[in-house]
């Protein structure tokens, strides 16, 4: 049995590995939705995976009070409260990884989501404890991201 | 001894559809399936975030131009989605199988109701030393100084931008690779209505000028390719360890990102927002700042800087340790495909390094 996993694990690693290196390294989408929908949509959906928002970061605000121009551009940063105490622990880097984050700005009368592909920063990590956490927010942030465009058609 | 082997089988099975599960996210992370090479579904899934939904463009150039779609061939298409623009923000995309692109071309090609591509003639072989001296007349104000092309991202409203368009790197691998001198040419004589790109012949060049600035820009894929990104050895956080406590590197941390000229935008703890209030961990904490003239700048460059935003380094004690750390720009960039954006993540690692150098001496 032991021999079996061993093969299971080693044959889950390398799909693991195929599969985010056949991923782009960043996820993207565009929602037809003006930016406040999308917004709410995006909150909507980060939640509902189970997930908390901790901020939202009005860069665009920042860019204004110091006279540049911009359209709406903010960044939503969330986690599993769980993961946010326990993770340090096993790789104390990866708290500058931590909380998630996905980038929403407005182009015109449609919105941009962002995010870096959680299978891609997997890479940058290699303890075994982490890459399921890795597996889970890149499947998660894939359906949120397919969701809020979904919500647009 | 039952139940060992009871609560055993339970382990074991609970593993093999842990196993399953992960394996099905790895299958479903690795995208489309081989045979459903629809082109609508391909473009949106791997196109439409910077081209746009109906190609009009965005981060991407505007796809559905009719000047560009009755310029390239399908050539040109395919070679562009297989390769890329090496350190232009383009990915390549070898995971697309033939297929795949294919159907990607066509679905680009309904823009234009399919109405077939009419290339201009062949030309003659040219002089590329004399298309150097054109190009350098005539080109370079676009296309930059040895055709590395304009800098920034495409059509925006979000933001100013000095063009409506980006110049193509002329000079880029992925460029040379896909455009054939037919395409080249066919570019020179008719320019790109609805762009800054004239026809070479309305402004006065003659058919042999034409052939020697091809032969020119043929030329430039002798020239080395542009850097990428950084090297992937970088590790994956900037760290320094503090002599102080958590509580004095902080201190020490917030007087460093003023020293910066960094604007400190707020400190809290790492979870923050996660836990109770007054249940936080406060041997965790983070320090957010900015520098809103360097941000301004990136986002013009590359408007997915976002994800380095904004500027937060993140004091934590591990093992008796006091960690100062924030996430390396230089690897970081290693994701964006963007030579422009890598530039600008080398001064952010510097500005970062500082810091944390500032604040752990």
């Amino acid at each position: 049995m032991r021999r079996y996993r061993s093969l299971l694990g080693v044959l889950l690693l390398a799909a693991f590995s195929v599969a985010t290196a056949r991923a782009g390294a960043l996820l993207m989408a565009r929602v037809d939705l003006p930016f406040p929908e999308a917004m709410a949509q995006l909150q909507d959906s980060i939640v509902s995976h189970g997930y908390t928002i901790s901020r939202i970061q009005r860069v665009d605000a920042g860019l204004r009070a110091n006279g540049y121009t911009t359209a709406a551009y903010q960044i939503v940063f969330f986690a599993k409260p769980a993961e946010m105490r326990t993770l340090p622990s096993l790789d104390p880097q990866i708290a500058a990884y931590l909380p998630l984050q996905i980038v929403i700005f407005a182009e015109r009368g449609h919105t941009l989501l962002l995010a870096a592909n959680p299978g891609r920063i997997a890479s940058f990590f290699p303890q075994h404890a982490l890459q399921a956490h890795f597996v889970t927010w890149a499947h998660d942030m894939r359906a949120i991201f397919r969701e809020v465009r979904h919500a647009g058609q | 001894m039952e139940r060992k082997t009871a609560a055993s089988q339970l382990k074991t099975h609970g593993f093999f559809a842990l196993a399953a599960l992960m394996l099905w996210s790895c299958i479903a992370i690795a995208g489309p399936g081989r045979p459903a090479a629809d082109g609508a579904r391909l473009y949106v899934h791997y196109c439409a975030a910077c081209h746009g939904e109906r190609g009009r463009g965005g981060i991407g150039l505007p796809l559905s131009l009719p000047s560009f779609l009755a310029g390239v061939d399908d050539g040109y298409l395919r070679q562009t989605i297989r390769l890329g623009r090496p350190g232009r923000i383009m990915p390549a995309f070898p995971q697309l199988h033939g297929n795949q692109i294919d159907a990607l071309v066509r679905y680009i090609r309904h823009w234009s109701g399919n109405r077939p591509v009419m290339l201009a003639a062949a030309g003659k072989p040219g002089n590329a030393v004399r298309g150097a001296t054109l190009f350098s007349a005539r080109c370079a104000i676009c296309h930059g100084a040895n055709g590395v092309g304009g800098e920034g991202t495409g059509v925006t409203l979000s933001r100013p931008r000095s063009q409506p368009i980006m110049a193509p790197a002329l000079d880029n691998p992925g460029f040379l690779a896909s455009a054939s001198d037919r395409v080249i040419r066919t570019a020179l004589v008719r320019g790109r209505t609805g762009t800054p790109m004239r026809s070479a012949l309305k402004q006065g060049l003659s058919e042999r000028d034409i052939d020697d600035l091809v032969a020119y820009v043929r030329s430039l894929q002798y020239q080395p390719p542009p850097r990428a990104a950084a090297p992937r050895d970088e590790g994956p956080d900037i760290v320094g360890v503090s002599p102080d406590g958590v509580t004095a590197t902080v201190a020490r941390l917030k007087e460093a990102v003023e020293a910066a000229n960094m604007r400190l935008i707020r400190v809290q703890y790492l979870d923050q927002g996660f836990v109770p209030a007054g249940k936080e961990n406060r041997k965790q904490v983070i320090v957010y700042s900015c520098d809103f003239g360097f941000l301004n700048t990136a986002l013009q460059v590359d408007p997915r800087v976002g994800l380095f935003l904004p500027c937060r380094v993140t004091v934590l004690q591990h093992h008796g340790k006091v960690l100062v750390m924030s996430v390396n720009p230089k690897r970081l960039g290693t994701l964006f495909n963007d030579a422009a954006l890598s530039r600008l993540c080398d001064q952010m690692y510097r500005k970062y390094r500082d810091i944390i150098e500032e604040a752990t001496f």
